[in-house]
């Protein structure tokens, strides 16, 4: 056949696929050539063989591997199989991971998901080895958002995972199908980034997070799925392959989705560096950047990135940005709008860095959308446009789950002032929305759990009890008592109670509960007045409703000085119970255990505590001979030795010279930690050991992660990690936990100072001073340290009348005042007050500890580096706990670029 | 000047009007194709099934940045890219089709040979030796069903490349499948 004849059967046969089948029989006949119509004929006869067969769109789906390792079929498994001691029930579900199955633990007779590998997978050993690793990590997740992988086994060559059986809905029919509002979606996405925190935390990546991975259980909680398993199906990293030109194509390949059968980027959440194939550079922030795509998904309904073809989705997840949230919904916030634009940054650099500071940010949106009632306006607009253009999912505008501390119009003037000063909220506006976040984040993200329905309360303030009798040697008993309670309520992490720095502001003052409530954020109020008479004591409490003032509960008790260890472990229950919090048993002997039970020892610790907290001179002196009296009384009583550590710990920065702190801070520290290892506390003292006297960064860093998780719901351990993560020069990860502690303790000058000197040591001058200032306002009695730090901010900025000014307002400070003033001269130009200050400090070390840093302050001023690096060899000599700042602080800066300082530096243990 | 920014760059000569712009873009396709099919294969274990479009997306993403979406040059891309698969899918199933009778042409390592099976292998060099007569009687059509077949293109991409209607590619595409259904299996 020549082409020329060819063309000709090709018209033909056009013409003849047009015609209904019987009338082609004439077209044929109207053929005279013999040769064109047989060919004609055979081929319409072909033509209709090849319709029959596949669709021809499958045709270009592939070409079969050869089967190297015999059957590479994935078992099914009929009800009754007995896979090790899981029984299968029935078939959940088939993905491209696989086949899941509902499965009995016939161990435990519990319900569980049994994840079934397809041989293929199971058989790469290389792969399998790296997936147990992945996937042990991820078992080791306990979390509430996590679901708990069981147990990786195999039986009879099946490879399998048992995984926490969830019964509920997938987080994609949430969105789409079912009538879910906007807070509701945001709820379960904020519990969502609460999981991946803790995933990200131990070092596991999702890397595969999806609405179809996210599951919501019936009591309203998000669990993640599949932790761990998307690594099963990436292609591993190439070892050595010395073979390409390029290096970038060779060490990329995304062929992950291919090798499943499904196609490569369905799921349309994946990030540009997976999009692309590179999978080193895959980590955390690959899964912020999915759960963007999710977050979006949410509120919109539609897929940031989805297009006609898989390619045109993809190129879109590389290069283009996704459309304005807006464009779907015009009511949309656009702080929301901000987050989710931060979230899909192509450049993972320019993400959000941790999903921790997601989460924070999600909170704070829904806090301010409750507060000014702006989830109405969201879902009201969402309705609307659903009702014209039929998409999908509504929200139902439900307010189930709407704090009862929503909207009330100082809510609406915190966040219209917010609009207007965006960056310069005041610290009481700041603080006021923070509390409201804590209550937000956990109020509502924990509201679940208690299981007790829209009534029961999950926030509360407990007020400094009023000491009635009026004598101020019985006031530690009034504040002893309420700080326990505080303790007691915090271990539940249910409840979100409001931190001692906070809640002590009010002392002394006349307050109406629903005031009250309303500045902190909480639903609840507890008040307590104690009468102490010889040995009699009588507390009388009220429980109030902070949204309208009513009465919740009332209680008198009267005992005996004697019975006081059991106090409030008592209180603290019928608390809880009239808060109708269900605790599970473990919670409940968590709140009732009484550290000691010994009433006089009790007292002493109450004591101690008390003056720890004073922050008067010689606060930590007298602390120290009450925790010491009650260890005399009760030698086994472990949270007595923490504070004591605590109480020593602290004391190098004043009066004592380190080595003296350490010696009696170690033995106290490691004491408590033998009788009982679960007291945050002590592991905040064995932080501090670790750091001010072993240099031994990572353990202290471990001790404060440990205190974190021992209580999560206290402030302190985060303001102490993230101050000790600001020394070590990581200002991002400090500035997250920083943040934390300032949402679970918003009026604590201590946090909010932290926070300054972590703009400070990151040279963000301004904002630095922005910080101290809000603080000053909020309160304009602060000195100390804040003053300090202000002045020597002021320093940096060459406004050195200012500086001085500030730094002398600094008050009593001790040695270390004088010596920032000192500084101050020297930089400023006046070198003789500078010279002057060092004479001062070095006559008074005749008399006291001087700490020798002092004065390498005042000569790295001057300029005088020789003097200065003597000086700091002095004080590396006696470790001195000043030495730590050196990393950061720029009043050092003038030392920096000489070879002797990175050489000191690394002598002294400091992170390079 | 790394691959990529040389195909992205090939590819816009191509589009303004370079014909010598193609025969460089060639080899440098079906060098990353072919790399990556190899590696492909070194990861996988048996039983899957190596989705050549997919490989010829993920070759596409690797080696065209281009910030703006360019139908042309992508359709262009993907023109060549089948074009370099159909090589080099044939020149795995040829030789594993002459190993297998013991012939020697040139040693290939195992898992290029395991990229086309035993048992397709036969079919693959079959079905190329179709496409090969299909072509001396009409080249667009035998292009047609490249694109498709070995690209993965849709009826409106194929056309974007072959500048014809979609009309005329789906009736091409019908024809051809016709004819080679035809050539391949004669008996039925």
């Amino acid at each position: 056949m020549t082409p020329r004849q060819y063309e000709e059967l090709t018209g033909l046969f056009h013409a003849a696929v047009d015609l209904p089948p019987n009338e082609r029989g004439i077209l044929l006949d109207s053929v005279a050539d013999d040769e064109l119509r047989r060919e004609l004929k055979s081929l319409l006869l072909a033509q209709e063989k090849a319709q029959t067969k596949k669709p021809p769109d499958d045709i270009a789906a592939g070409l079969y591997l050869a089967n190297r390792n015999g059957d590479a079929a994935v078992p099914s498994l009929t009800p009754q199989t007995r896979l090790d001691h899981y029984e299968i029930l029935s078939l959940l579900g088939k993905g491209g991971m696989g086949e899941v199955y509902l499965a009995e633990d016939t161990r435990l007779h519990r319900n569980i998901a049994l994840k079934i590998l397809p041989a293929v997978v199971a058989s790469n050993q290389d792969r399998m080895r790296r997936f147990e690793q992945e996937a042990q990590a991820a078992a080791a997740l306990n979390h509430p958002h996590i679901a708990h992988i069981y147990e990786i086994g195999e039986s009879g060559g099946t490879h399998f995972i048992a995984i926490e059986h969830i019964d509920g809905d997938t987080l994609r029919a949430k969105i789409h199908r079912e009538k879910v509002s906007l807070e509701k979606l945001l709820k379960y996405l904020t519990q969502v980034a609460e999981g991946l925190n803790k995933a990200h935390a131990a070092g596991v990546v999702h890397r595969d997070l999806k609405p179809d991975n996210i599951m919501i259980t019936r009591d309203d909680y998000a669990k993640i799925l599949d932790f761990g398993l998307a690594k099963l199906i990436e292609p591993q990293t190439p070892v050595g392959s010395a073979s390409g030109a390029s290096g970038e194509a060779e060490d990329t390949i995304t062929m992950h989705e291919s090798m499943t059968g499904t196609v490569m980027g369905t799921s349309g959440y994946m990030s540009p560096e997976q999009a692309q194939g590179r999978v080193r550079e895959i980590d955390q922030r690959s899964d912020i950047f999915s759960f963007g795509c999710i977050l979006f998904e949410a509120v919109t309904k539609h897929k940031p990135f989805a297009d006609e073809s898989l390619i045109e989705s993809l190129h879109k997840v590389i290069y283009e940005a996704a459309p304005p949230i807006k464009e779907f919904n015009p009511a949309a916030p656009s702080d929301l709008e901000r987050i989710v634009r931060r979230c899909l940054e192509k450049d993972r650099k320019n993400r959000y860095q941790t999903i921790k500071e997601v989460a924070i940010d999600l909170t704070k949106l829904r806090r301010d959308l409750e507060g000014a009632a702006g989830f109405n306006i969201v879902t009201a607009s969402l309705r609307n446009r659903e009702s014209s253009n039929q998409l999908g999912a509504a929200s139902t505008g439900n307010t189930e789950d709407a704090s009862t501390t929503a909207p009330t119009s100082n809510a609406k003037y915190m966040f219209t002032r917010i609009q207007r000063h965006k960056f310069s909220a005041l610290l009481v506006v700041a603080a006021l929305i923070a509390v409201t976040v804590a209550v937000a984040y956990f109020g509502s993200t924990r509201r679940s759990a208690s299981g007790s329905g829209a009534s029961s309360i999950l926030s509360i303030a407990v007020l400094p009890f009023v000491n009635e009798s009026g004598n101020p040697d019985t006031e530690y008993l009034s504040d002893g008592i309420t700080d326990s309670l505080i303790n007691n309520l915090s271990q539940l992490p249910k409840l979100t109670v409001m931190s001692r720095n906070s809640v002590f502001r009010y002392k002394g003052k006349q307050q109406d509960a629903r005031a009250v409530g309303r500045d902190l954020g909480v639903q609840a109020v507890l008040t307590g007045r104690l009468a102490q008479h010889g040995d009699d004591l009588a507390i009388r409490l009220e429980l109030v409703n902070a949204s309208d003032n009513s009465h919740i509960w009332g209680a008198q008790y009267n005992r005996k000085l004697s019975d006081l260890t059991a106090l409030s472990g008592d209180i603290s229950q019928a608390v809880t119970d009239n808060l109708r919090l269900k605790l599970s048993g473990a919670e409940k002997q968590q709140l009732t255990k009484r550290s000691t039970n010994n009433p006089d020892a009790y007292q002493a610790y109450l004591k101690g505590v008390y003056h720890s907290a004073s922050f008067a001179p010689g606060g930590f002196e007298k602390a120290i001979e009450y925790f010491k009296r009650a260890i005399a009384i009760e030698p086994n009583y472990a949270q007595a030795y923490a504070g004591l550590a605590n109480a020593y710990a602290e004391l190098p920065f004043t009066d004592l010279p380190p080595q003296e702190a350490s010696l009696k801070a170690r033995p106290a520290a490691a004491r408590a930690l033998e009788l009982d290892e679960t007291i945050a506390e002590a592991h905040l003292a064995q932080a501090i050991i670790k750091l001010y006297y072993d240099r031994d960064w990572p353990a202290a860093e471990r001790e404060c992660r440990r205190a974190i998780e021992l209580n999560p719901g206290d402030a302190l351990p985060y303001q102490y990690y993230g101050w000790q993560l600001g020394l070590m020069g990581r200002f991002d990860e400090s500035l997250t936990e920083l943040k934390r502690a300032e949402i679970l303790d918003p009026l604590s000058i201590n946090v909010n100072v932290a926070i300054g000197s972590n703009y400070y040591w990151s040279g963000q001058y301004d904002r630095a001073v922005e910080q101290y200032q809000k603080v000053i306002e909020f309160d304009p009695k602060v000195g100390g340290l804040l003053r300090l730090n202000l002045g020597e901010t002021y320093l940096q900025q060459h406004k050195f009348p200012e500086a001085i000014a500030e730094i002398k307002e600094a008050g009593q400070f001790g040695v270390i005042q004088t010596a920032t003033l000192g500084y101050a001269y020297a930089v400023s130009g006046n070198r003789a007050e500078a010279q002057k200050v060092l004479a001062q400090l070095q006559a008074l070390s005749s008399q006291k500890y001087v700490p020798p840093f002092t004065s390498a302050l005042i000569y790295a001023g001057l300029g005088d580096k020789d003097r200065a690096f003597a000086w700091l060899e002095k004080a590396n000599t006696e470790r001195s706990v000043w030495l730590l700042w050196l990393k950061v602080d720029p009043k050092f800066d003038s030392l920096r670029s000489d070879p002797r300082f990175a050489e000191f530096m690394h002598r002294v243990g400091l992170p390079q | 000047m790394s691959a990529s920014h040389s195909v992205t760059k090939l590819l816009e000569q191509w589009n303004s009007g370079d014909a010598e712009a193609l025969d460089k873009l060639m080899p440098l396709i079906y060098e990353e194709l072919r790399k990556m099919a190899r590696r492909y294969m070194r990861q996988q274990n048996s039983g899957h099934t190596l989705q050549t479009t997919a490989l010829i997306h993920e070759a596409y993403l690797r080696m065209v940045k281009l910030k703006e979406k360019h139908f042309e040059n992508r359709a262009h891309f993907f023109g060549v890219a089948a074009q370099a698969m159909r090589h080099i899918l044939v020149d795995y199933a040829r030789q594993r089709h002459t190993a297998k009778r013991g012939g020697g042409v040139r040693p290939i390592s195992l898992e290029e040979a395991a990229i086309v099976s035993q048992e397709r292998a036969a079919e693959l060099v079959a079905f190329d030796e179709a496409l090969k007569e299909l072509e001396a009687l009409s080249t667009r059509q035998s292009r047609v069903v490249e694109l498709r077949y070995f690209g993965g293109l849709s009826i409106e991409e194929t056309a974007k490349v072959l500048s014809v209607s979609p009309e005329t590619v789906m009736r091409d595409w019908n024809m051809a499948k016709s004819w080679l259904h035809r050539a391949l299996k004669p008996g039925e």
